[in-house]
């Protein structure tokens, strides 16, 4: 997509052009090396390190694209974006480290909030790994409950007269409503976790699925009954794919609602994951703490949001253009 | 390809009477008592106005609706259901969007759970509609002449004794028409196949089939029979041809005055 965008510019001027990030992020470093700070820096140089490494990166990336045209064009498509990127830092590092602008300790500087990446790497990625085991577990069960009901209740009336009334009542109270019942209903505040993410992933798999297998062109399932389809053939192989583009939005409009349950859960009930570890730094008022989490939060749901992107790319080639990502 | 020699394709319709709900409760009455034997291998085109119940005919011999009363029978057994020896080709190609062309025309094996026994199958068809190089194409991707004749393939694989053709080249422009006339000519011949197409335009019919069958308007009921004697390959503008055509017009009372036999040539 960014081919045709880069190809109707000059080549003359990207040359020059491409350099501007690098020259941001050493402006950066300069910066930030040079100028008093108002707070003193931190013993670890982590903002140091973030620009002088962006700085090698691009540098490197910029040697790597003279053979390699096709990173050439991404980085030269993004290099606008990656430049307002240093701009950024520098205005952050600006108005905080350097001229005190901002009240403590709520807004800390990046060279603050960076270092936590190295005093409290231990703790950041225990608790990343305990959010993300808790999401899977809550994803996958609710998921497949949703996947379930959803085909169930799409295909059969009868099913759909018990649990349809059901799941249109229940299902729009957020999950996290349920939280204080969850607490004292399940044994560990882990398991009523799962339950609350997989509440929240089941309402709108659930729905999507079973709206999507119900609009399905009654012509489908006529061609596969004369072609010799037998009720197994129906569900699975025409049902479900048919209605794929329906269910998939209901798995994104799902990790929607789980990321949402998982922090909440967390931030009331587990003693570990990435929403404790928000709840705790604020509890200490280690603001800079937040921030960290929020960037490895960033990181973490978006990049399964990718991994859901490519999938769904897989498996629905045949239908181009549903939502970018 | 065609299998043993013991394949049939007899189809006997007996005092089929089909009635619909009407809107406001009336019942719509869509075919009355209506019986037709259809001889193993041969090719009947039934005509007529819209809604004279020529679509709903063939729907019940596929099994996908039932007669009010009446019974239809395939080689002496009761329809009941759809089955595969009774193929369907619609007027929409109705392809599986998610499948390539491969696995379309592939489906019904799938279905019957016979795909590895007969995957070389699939291949012969796609080479019989004339789409080799197209097996991993999509349907979004193919024309309406293309996607058509997949979903020819796609009920030819299955080795129907009866293709049921439902105005299959209704949507489809002047000149691919014509073409793929000529293509279910041939596999008619090949596969030795009964073929029941329906359709509206009656030059496609003589220029087709055996035996025309006309239809009523509503509610249907057979008008007329006319055999065409003519051998295949058939011309599509001699004297044989338009009187024939003439004929039927006159039949389905769409034929004006005549008219000079030079107004056509």
């Amino acid at each position: 997509m960014a081919t045709d965008v880069t190809k109707s510019r000059g080549t003359r001027s990207n040359r020059l052009t491409s350099l501007i990030p690098a020259a941001l992020f050493l402006a950066g470093l300069a910066i930030h090396r040079l100028l008093p700070n108002q707070e003193p820096l931190s013993k670890a140089p982590a903002f140091t390190f973030v620009l002088a490494g962006a700085a090698v990166l691009l540098l490197v990336i910029i040697f790597l694209s003279l053979p390699l045209k096709k990173l050439g064009q991404a980085y030269s498509y993004r290099a606008r974006f990656i430049s307002a990127v240093a701009v950024f830092l520098i205005l952050w590092d600006l108005v905080t480290q350097k001229f005190a602008l901002l009240p403590l300790p709520y807004f800390p500087g990046p060279d603050k909030v960076f270092l936590v990446f190295v005093s409290d790497w231990k703790m950041l990625l225990k608790s990343t790994l305990y959010s993300a085991r808790l999401l899977l577990l809550g994803y996958a069960i609710g998921g497949g409950l949703g996947l379930v009901s959803g085909i169930f209740m799409g295909w059969s009336k009868r099913v759909n007269y018990w649990l349809g009334p059901i799941l249109k009542i229940i299902g729009p109270i957020p999950a996290t409503a349920w939280i204080p019942i969850a607490l004292v209903a399940f044994p560990t505040s882990f398991t009523a976790s799962i339950f609350l993410i997989a509440l929240a992933v089941w309402f709108p798999v659930a729905v999507m699925t079973s709206s999507g297998i119900s609009n399905v062109q009654n012509a489908y399932f006529e061609v596969a009954r004369t072609l010799g389809g037998g009720p197994r053939y129906l569900v699975l192989r025409v049902a479900v794919p048919a209605a794929a583009p329906s269910i998939f939005i209901g798995l994104f409009m799902g990790l929607g609602t789980s990321f949402l349950t998982l922090i909440a859960a967390e931030m009331l009930g587990v003693k570990a994951g990435l929403g404790w570890y928000i709840n705790w730094a604020q509890g200490w008022a280690e603001f800079y703490k937040v921030y960290a989490c929020l960037i490895v939060l960033a990181l973490l749901f978006s990049g399964i949001i990718k991994l859901l992107f490519i999938v769904k790319d897989q498996l629905l080639s045949w239908q181009k253009g549903l939502i970018k990502w | 390809m065609v299998s043993g020699s013991e394949r049939k394709g007899a189809i006997s319709i007996e005092h089929v009477r089909r009635v619909f709900d009407g809107e406001n409760g009336n019942p719509v009455v869509a075919l009355q008592d209506f019986s037709l034997n259809v001889e193993p291998g041969a090719f009947v085109s039934l005509v007529g106005p819209s809604g004279c119940g020529k679509s709903t005919l063939l729907r019940m011999i596929a099994g996908l609706d039932d007669p009010t009363a009446g019974v239809i029978r395939l080689d002496g057994k009761k329809v009941t259901d759809p089955d595969p020896e009774r193929g369907l080709v619609f007027q929409q190609p109705t392809l599986f969007p998610w499948l390539n062309v491969h696995d379309n025309v592939a489906a019904g094996l799938v279905a019957r759970k016979v795909y590895k026994e007969r995957k070389s199958d699939v291949d012969a068809f796609i080479r019989l509609v004339g789409l080799s190089g197209f097996e991993r194409s999509y349907p979004h991707h193919l024309s309406g002449g293309m996607a058509q004749r997949v979903s020819l393939a796609r009920v030819l694989v299955n080795h129907p004794k009866v293709l049921l053709l439902d105005e299959p080249l209704g949507a489809l422009d002047a000149f691919t028409r014509m073409q793929m006339q000529d293509e279910i000519l041939r596999i008619w011949k090949e596969e030795k196949i009964t073929v029941i197409l329906v359709t509206h335009d009656v030059d496609e019919a003589v220029y087709m089939s055996d035996t025309i069958v006309i239809l009523s308007p509503r509610p249907g009921r057979i008008q007329e029979i006319i055999q065409v004697p003519q051998k295949h390959p058939r011309a599509r503008n001699d004297e044989d041809f338009l009187h024939l055509r003439t004929r039927i017009l006159e039949s389905l009372h769409f034929a004006k005055a005549p008219e000079p036999l030079e107004y056509y040539i």
